[in-house]
Parts: C-alpha cells; sequence; structure tokens
C-alpha cells in the first residue's frame, strides 16, 4: 500500500470519527457555494430572461427622447412616452418597402393597476419573445371588436377573470386614476398563456377601443389627465386613430436595419427615434446588472467565510491531535505525510462541499422547476453544471487545500519539534 | 536474530544532540545494546531519555558523534530514510494515547504494516492475513474475542490500550522495540505483570528491548539495568 493511499483511509476515518464538526464544516462550505453558484445561476437566468423580453423585431419607433426610455415604455411598460407619433409617420414607415411587418403600440390607459395596451390583431401574430417563441392563448381568442379586451396570464390570474367577464378601463395610469370609462366596458375575449414577460401584466385591446373610450370620455366632458396626448375627437369608430405612442418594425432582411433607422430618425415631419431593442436591452442591463454583479461579488465573500471556518476547525483541532502526528512519526510516517493528512483533510472536506453545493442547486432547479415557470414564467434551463459551477467546484476546493497549508505547516513544525514525545 | 553475536543492536559513540546551539542536552561517549537484550534504562524526566530515544528512532539528528542500529548509521541516512529504517525496524510503545482513536483495535494494530513493507511480509509470513496476524498478537497479549475486538479505542481501560499498543509495536517482528514509560500510567499490581508480557512476547519476536522507566522496582525484570546518569556527560547530578 502505497503512502498516499494511507493518507486518504487516514484522513478519511479521521474525518469520519469527528463526524459532527466535520459535517458541520462541509455543510457550511455547501451553503456558501450554493449561495454562490445560485446567485451566478438566477443572474444568468435574469438575464436571459430580460434579453429574451423581445425577440423578433428589428425595431422600436417612438418619438424622439431617450432610447432606454423609449425601450422601458414600449416594451417594460415602465415610465411613459413624453409624446406620441402621429398616424401618418406610422403609415409612412409602414409603408417602406423594406418593412415587412408592424405592430402599432398605444398606452397611456389602465385597468386597476395594470397597463392597457392598444394595438392591431397582428400583435398577436407577430409578437415574439424568448427563443423566437409565438403568443398562445390559454383561452380564447384575439379581439375583434372595439370593446373586446385580451388579457395578460397575470392580469388573468391577480383579478381572478374569466373569459366574458366584462372590466372597465380608467384613462390614465394607476389605480387611483380620476376617469373611469363606465359608458365603455370591455368584454374579455381572450387570456394569453404565460410568457414570463411584460406582456402578462398588460390588458390588450384593439386601437379602435382605444379611441372609443377617449371619445366617450370627451363627450362627457371629463377632462385627460395630463401629459396624456389622445386625441378627443373621435366621432367613428372605425377612424383610424390620430396617433400612437410607438410601433415594433419587422423588416425583410437585417441588412437593411440602419437604412430603415436613418430614414426614421431624419424622418423630416416630427421628430422620431428608431431604437434596435437588442443594443438597448443590453445598455439597459449594464445598468441593472451592476446590482447582480455586487451580490455575486457578497456571494464570493461568503465563500471566502466558509473556508475562513474550516481554517478554525483545522486550527482548533489541532493541538488535540498533536499526540495522533506523533504516533504517526513513530510508526515511520515522515513529516510531510503529517503535512499532507491536514492537507488532504481540509481537500475532502472543501471538495464534499463544493460537490454538495452543485448537486443541491441544481437539484433545486430541477425540483422548482415547473413551478418557476408556472408561477413566474422563468424558464430555467435544464441541463448538467456547467462549466462555471465546475469552475467554481474546483477552486473552492483548491482553495480548501491552500487554506490548510498553515495548519500543515503547524502540524508539520509540531512533529519536528515533538518527535515522539508530546509536550503540551 | 541471527547476526546477534556480531553487531550490536544499538551502538552511540561520542554523540551528543542540542536543541540550542551550545546547550547539549545529550552527550554520550560510548553506549551499546546487544542484539536480543532486554535493557532497562532509568533515569528521572529531564535526564535526556527521550532525546536518547529520538536519536535511536532517527527523529533526532546528532550534532556529533556515530548512531549506529542494527548496523545502520542513522546521521548518513537522510530525513526519510530514517523515517523509512524505523517504520521497519523499530517499534513503539508510549506512556499513553498510542491509539489512533479513529480505526478499530485491528487497524491500529495493522498500522505498522501499512508503512512497512518488510514488516507485512513477515507479518504475513506467521499468519494468512495481517488482520489474523494483530488479532493473534493480541490474543496472545490478552484481548481476544468479537466482542472485545470490535470495541471502539476509547471503551477500552489503559492497561488494555497498552496492551494493544504492544501488539502493534511487535506485529512483523521490529528487531527493536523502544518502550517508553509504557507502565506508568498502570497499577502497581497490573504493571509487573505487564512488563513480563512486554518481555516475553518481544523475546518471541526475536527483539531488543529499550525499556525506559523512571521506576527501578522494574529493573529485576530485564536482563541489564543502566541509569542515565551514569552515561549521560551533558547531565549535572541532580538529574
Amino acid at each position: 500500500m502505497g503512502s498516499r493511499a494511507i493518507l486518504l483511509r487516514l484522513a478519511a476515518k479521521s474525518l469520519l470519527n469527528r463526524r459532527l464538526t466535520a459535517g458541520l464544516t462541509v455543510l457550511s462550505v455547501a451553503a456558501s457555494v450554493a449561495l454562490l453558484l445560485g446567485v451566478d445561476r438566477i443572474r444568468a437566468e435574469t438575464k436571459a430572461s430580460f434579453a429574451n423580453t423581445i425577440a423578433g423585431a428589428d425595431l422600436i419607433v417612438g418619438a424622439r427622447g431617450g432610447p432606454i426610455n423609449l425601450l422601458l415604455y414600449s416594451v417594460f411598460r415602465i415610465g411613459d412616452a413624453t409624446s406620441n407619433m402621429s398616424w401618418q409617420s406610422y403609415r409612412r414607415i409602414a409603408a417602406r418597402p423594406e418593412v415587412e411587418w408592424t405592430i402599432p403600440l398605444s398606452l397611456g390607459d389602465s385597468h386597476r393597476g395594470f397597463r392597457v395596451l392598444g394595438t392591431s390583431g397582428d400583435y398577436f401574430a407577430r409578437y415574439r419573445f424568448g427563443r423566437d417563441q409565438g403568443l398562445r392563448f390559454r383561452a380564447g381568442e384575439p379581439f375583434d371588436h372595439a370593446h373586446d379586451a385580451v388579457l395578460g396570464a397575470e392580469v388573468a390570474a391577480a383579478l381572478r377573470y374569466r373569459l366574458g367577464e366584462e372590466i372597465v378601463v380608467s384613462h390614465g395610469i394607476g389605480d387611483a386614476s380620476f376617469v373611469h370609462h363606465d359608458e365603455a366596458p370591455f368584454r374579455i375575449v381572450g387570456i394569453l398563456a404565460r410568457t414570463g414577460t411584460p406582456v402578462d401584466r398588460t390588458v390588450h385591446i384593439g386601437l379602435a377601443g382605444i379611441e372609443a373610450i377617449h371619445a366617450d370620455a370627451a363627450a362627457g366632458h371629463l377632462s385627460d389627465a395630463p401629459g396624456d396626448a389622445h386625441t378627443d375627437d373621435v366621432q367613428e369608430d372605425a377612424r383610424p386613430p390620430d396617433a400612437i405612442t410607438a410601433c415594433i418594425v419587422g423588416l425583410k432582411s437585417r441588412s437593411m436595419l440602419f437604412g430603415v433607422q436613418r430614414f426614421v430618425n431624419e424622418h423630416r415631419a416630427e421628430p422620431l427615434m428608431a431604437i434596435v431593442p437588442g443594443v438597448v436591452l443590453q445598455q439597459l442591463w449594464e445598468l441593472v446588472g451592476v446590482a447582480e454583479t455586487a451580490l455575486l461579488a457578497v456571494s464570493a465573500f461568503v465563500v471566502a467565510a466558509g473556508l475562513v471556518g474550516l481554517l478554525t476547525m483545522l486550527l482548533a483541532g489541532l493541538a488535540e491531535r498533536r499526540r495522533e502526528m506523533a504516533v504517526l512519526r513513530s510508526l515511520g510516517a515522515g513529516p510531510r505525510l503529517v503535512f499532507g493528512l491536514l492537507v488532504a483533510e481540509a481537500t475532502i472536506l472543501t471538495g464534499l462541499g463544493a460537490l454538495l453545493a452543485v448537486g443541491v442547486v441544481h437539484g433545486g432547479m430541477a425540483a422548482v422547476r415547473a413551478l418557476v415557470l408556472d408561477r413566474f414564467g422563468l424558464y430555467l434551463a435544464a441541463g448538467w453544471p456547467g462549466a462555471f459551477d465546475l469552475a467554481v467546484a474546483v477552486a473552492v476546493t483548491l482553495a480548501g487545500a491552500f487554506a490548510a497549508l498553515a495548519p500543515a505547516w503547524r502540524a508539520y513544525r509540531f512533529s519536528l519539534a515533538d518527535g515522539l514525545t508530546v509536550r503540551v | 536474530m541471527n547476526a546477534a553475536a556480531a553487531t550490536p543492536a544499538i551502538r552511540l559513540t561520542d554523540a551528543a544532540f542540542a536543541y540550542r546551539p551550545g546547550e547539549p542536552v545529550l552527550d554520550i561517549a560510548e553506549f551499546a545494546v546487544p542484539a536480543g537484550e532486554k535493557l532497562f534504562l532509568q533515569g528521572p524526566s529531564g535526564s535526556g531519555k527521550s532525546t536518547l530515544l529520538g536519536l535511536v528512532g532517527g527523529i533526532l539528528a546528532p550534532i556529533r558523534g556515530t548512531v549506529d542500529v542494527l548496523g545502520e548509521s542513522l546521521p548518513r541516512l537522510s530525513v526519510a530514510g530514517r523515517d523509512r529504517f524505523r517504520a521497519d525496524h523499530v517499534g513503539f510503545v508510549f506512556q499513553m494515547f498510542n491509539l489512533l482513536p479513529y480505526l478499530s483495535l485491528i487497524e491500529n494494530v495493522v498500522l505498522p504494516c501499512r508503512f512497512s513493507a518488510a514488516r507485512a511480509t513477515v507479518a504475513l509470513a506467521v499468519s494468512k492475513s495481517l488482520a489474523e496476524e494483530a488479532a493473534r498478537l493480541l490474543a496472545r497479549l490478552g484481548i481476544a474475542g468479537t466482542q472485545m475486538l470490535e470495541r471502539s479505542v476509547t471503551d477500552l481501560s489503559i492497561g488494555q490500550q497498552q496492551r494493544v499498543a504492544v501488539a502493534r509495536a511487535l506485529i512483523g517482528r521490529p528487531a527493536l522495540v523502544i518502550a517508553d514509560e509504557p507502565a506508568s500510567a498502570l497499577d502497581v499490581d497490573a504493571r509487573t505483570k505487564f512488563v513480563r508480557l512486554l518481555i516475553d512476547e518481544s523475546a518471541a519476536a526475536g527483539s531488543t528491548v529499550v525499556f525506559v522507566s523512571h521506576d527501578p522496582a522494574l529493573a529485576p525484570l530485564f536482563d541489564r539495568s543502566v541509569s542515565m546518569g551514569a552515561i549521560n556527560r551533558a547531565v549535572s547530578s541532580d538529574g
């Protein structure tokens, strides 16, 4: 039997003998590493889901302003447009030969805290998210009439709405909007399947519906909320609106992107702006990602704390193990074996901890995958531990071995100084 | 021991050791133990006993002089070479805490064979397996029965632990057995019986014995008795 085999046998048996402290050390290492891996995994998933909020759209066009602001209100339903774009401009862009499809977006109203989006039937056919997934109906169908509404999954779940129920849309945003369009109740004709995007929190109605509620509001001599640019001179439902908030543009070919973008940005009739969603999403992520990077850094410190705990355990156990070291020396063990014994113990402890952490994180992900998809619409990618997980596991194990160098060196010195008799 | 008559088991000539330069704790002009002898080495603590055992066991290297054990000049060996020599040829029994608490009795006894292929070979010449040899030695020392062998080290009495330690020192028949106050923790009644057992089993294994103790009452059990004060020039007569 080689000395390496004895070393591992002794280290394993010795740890087994101290299974309570050793177990707790493994747990603390595992918990800290699991935190690190978990944070990284959630970071990756949120980033992916963030980037997957909108797909297949080549450009988003709105009134000139901040690109991030345009992305926020058109895609994430956060904040408001400073001004609208005219219907004429929208038609002009839609008529460009490079443009394959467009989705008009008209925002500014709400229903019990959820944003209302006025759009066209193309929305349900063209809107893409995730890895080129389209919208699916969990129940019902797209709106057909001016007073039809299609709910996002979360709206339906939160407010417990069913098909056929009638809802009332408020003018303005927020639960306490001043004006309720009681005159124009909407009938729920469709409920979308969960997407994990802001679509889930949106009430969709046709552009005609938007015009209708504002016509009603105007007829009732009720003032519009400030900052809202909807016109109020609509008299017939069939007439197109004067203005929309923004539009999503799909091109026949990506190569035409910059040409169309320039056309929009240099549009003379009114100041417009076209953004490439992927580019602005990336900018937005850089803004948001800082917090997640900070979280990752904190988890790294927790791992360091776990390793300090390991070091404490090894050092604390050292004094009472001096006799054990002396016995091993008397049996012919070199000081190097004594040194190796402590390093081996630390490596076994951190290695087990890291493996446990990888197992817990991945097992946990597998266990909650269905739940998370259903409740949050967040798709946790299945699969084996990735390169990062393995790198972390190996790095932590090596760090454990490295941390053990100090106590191992002490044990080495003890065993040289003590020789066969321990002076304690 | 075939070469017993020719080569002494231990021979120190003009050997000195100091932990700090200029302060020798051991200085021996001449000290020899013939092979097969059962030697009683008497001296109080601080008389240089532990240092002498460290030199003979190859843990310490002398600052001058020769330390020959079984015909091998230990100072000429490397540190690792002395470790190997100790594993192959020397069995130790200490005052207490000889056993590793996380190993079974059998595993404790077999341990020297893990460090020395030579002792494993000798043990396997006697019994079919190392565990069997360990059990045989334990039985000769009065530790037998499945129930006893399955006990944890920490559940044994000190007397039992010391007998297990003797079995471990003797497995694979090392040429030299060094016992450092092995009976001091035992009752006076048990002491003589234990020392007799140690001497008899060492004789059966053909091992030379160096038995260190501060208790002169045990001296008559041995072939010869030497006082540390008589051989160590470094310690004044108060030691």
